[in-house]
């Protein structure tokens, strides 16, 4: 899983995600959708045949798209979590 | 001032309505995807922490769950990460399935790629987290492959009638069921699954019919992989959700019409009770039950209705229907996919950091220069 960033535009970068489909690249794109500090995210699979994501984002100016997918990424892993605990907990009782 | 109060009034509900629902007109569907994002409607805060608003807002339900079958409520969550946990059930739990047939013997009428196909659809009761995948090079070990092995002939029944046609009672093993695969232990296995031995997950599949002379002997390697890979693999025979549909009535429905409307909805969803309203009992249409609605839209197909009902399914609302195939209780398949969507995450955000501290280092190197 390489990530190749490539700016094309001044805070915004091009994240190409190898060997992930729909199921990661439409999460990620929903988390950076909800940060009001990203102004543009979308994500699309060039062909089915290739198991890759390309990721565009753009920031705006008090903060990198690369910290932008980096809180996205941890605030998913902390909601995962919490749901996770609570399934678990409901399964107990 | 006060009809504008009224209205802004309406109006505010009716966005919180499109916020929160999907709509379900006559014709279509509307407001289907969420419009939660920041700087869009005028009441919604830019600064709110989400975190906390998820915690808040979350929570599950289990409905009914026997050993292989779950249905559970996931409330609060977004679409998202439900298609993402739905699509990781189907295709990336792993599980042991029979990937590598070597027929030393088939002189049935079941072509020996056929035979080999359906082997390996066969569930295969084995805990996968107890093996390792095996890589292309590797040679089996006893911690990444199972054996199994068959050995089946069809002969006459000595005991049958001169002119007997039941297949049932002239021969003996014309029917090769799943019971036939015996697993061979080899190394460790013996003690580890001395409790529980390793079989196919029903002993009844029919895998191939015979004839009396012909024979099959087969040795077959099961491999762990994931769905993704060939759907033998796949864990759950489906997982699925679906949005929970509510039916809103802006005005009471009595009378015959009550009944008219209960029997437009799936059975149990609407209930006609006598209620007693200005002297006398009158029938009328209460919504007891939405859950179980099928959500088909006949009632939108009457005049009588159209104004007075309003079909909707609710956003964040998933009721979940995951069916396994016997090989993993459902409640361990929705748990392993959900630590696989943690996992995969950490591996996103590790190769994140290791590409910037790349760069990091590039750029030092640069300025060196």
């Amino acid at each position: 899983m390489t990530i190749t960033p490539d700016p094309k535009v001044k805070y915004g970068a091009t994240f190409e995600i190898l060997r992930e489909d729909h199921t990661m690249g439409n999460l990620i794109r929903f988390h950076l959708v909800k940060e009001p500090q990203v102004i543009f995210a979308g994500y699309k699979v060039p062909h089915p045949l290739e198991h890759n994501v390309i990721l565009k984002v753009q920031t705006t100016n008090d903060t990198k798209p690369d910290m932008m997918v980096a809180k996205a990424l941890n605030d998913l892993i902390m909601e995962v979590g919490y749901l996770k605990q609570k399934f678990v907990v409901c399964l107990l009782h | 001032m006060s009809k504008r109060n009224s209205k802004s009034q309406g109006n505010a509900e009716r966005l919180e309505q499109l916020r929160t629902r999907v709509i379900i007109e006559k014709e279509g569907v509307e407001s289907i995807s969420s419009s939660e994002f920041p700087y869009h409607s005028s009441n919604h805060h830019q600064d709110i922490d989400y975190i906390k608003e998820f915690i808040k807002k979350f929570s599950v339900k289990i409905i009914r769950k026997e050993q292989y079958d779950m249905e559970f409520d996931l409330i609060g969550v977004d679409a998202a990460i439900a298609n993402a946990l739905r699509r990781i059930m189907i295709a990336e739990v792993p599980t042991m399935a029979i990937e590598k047939v070597y027929i030393y013997n088939n002189t049935s009428i079941v072509q020996d790629e056929v035979l080999a196909h359906r082997l390996g659809l066969i569930p295969i009761k084995a805990d996968p987290d107890r093996f390792y995948f095996k890589q292309a090079n590797e040679s089996p070990t006893d911690m990444n492959t199972i054996v199994f092995k068959i050995e089946h002939e069809c002969t006459f029944n000595p005991k049958a009638r001169e002119d007997e046609t039941d297949p049932q009672k002239l021969y003996i093993g014309h029917n090769l069921l799943s019971e036939s695969l015996t697993w061979i232990p080899k190394g460790d296995q013996e003690e580890q699954y001395a409790g529980c031995p390793i079989r196919p997950v029903h002993n009844d599949i029919l895998i191939a019919q015979m004839r009396p002379g012909q024979k099959i002997k087969i040795e077959a390697h099961c491999e762990k992989g994931i769905g993704k890979d060939h759907a033998k693999w796949s864990p759950v025979a489906t997982a699925s959700y679906r949005l929970m549909p509510e039916i809103i009535l802006k005005k009471e429905i009595t009378g015959d019409l009550a009944d008219k409307f209960a029997a437009c909805f799936t059975k149990g969803v609407v209930e006609v009770e006598d209620s007693y309203v200005e002297g006398q009992f009158i029938k009328c249409a209460k919504v007891v039950n939405p859950r179980i609605d099928m959500v088909s839209r006949e009632v939108l197909r009457h005049k009588e209705f159209e104004d007075i009902v309003q079909l909707t399914r609710i956003r964040d609302h998933f009721i979940f229907n995951v069916e396994s195939t016997g090989i993993m209780d459902s409640e361990k398949i929705f748990l392993d996919s959900v630590h696989i969507l943690q996992a995969k995450c950490k591996r996103l955000l590790a190769a994140l950091d290791h590409k910037l501290r790349e760069q990091e280092r590039d750029r030092e190197q640069m300025d060196i220069y």
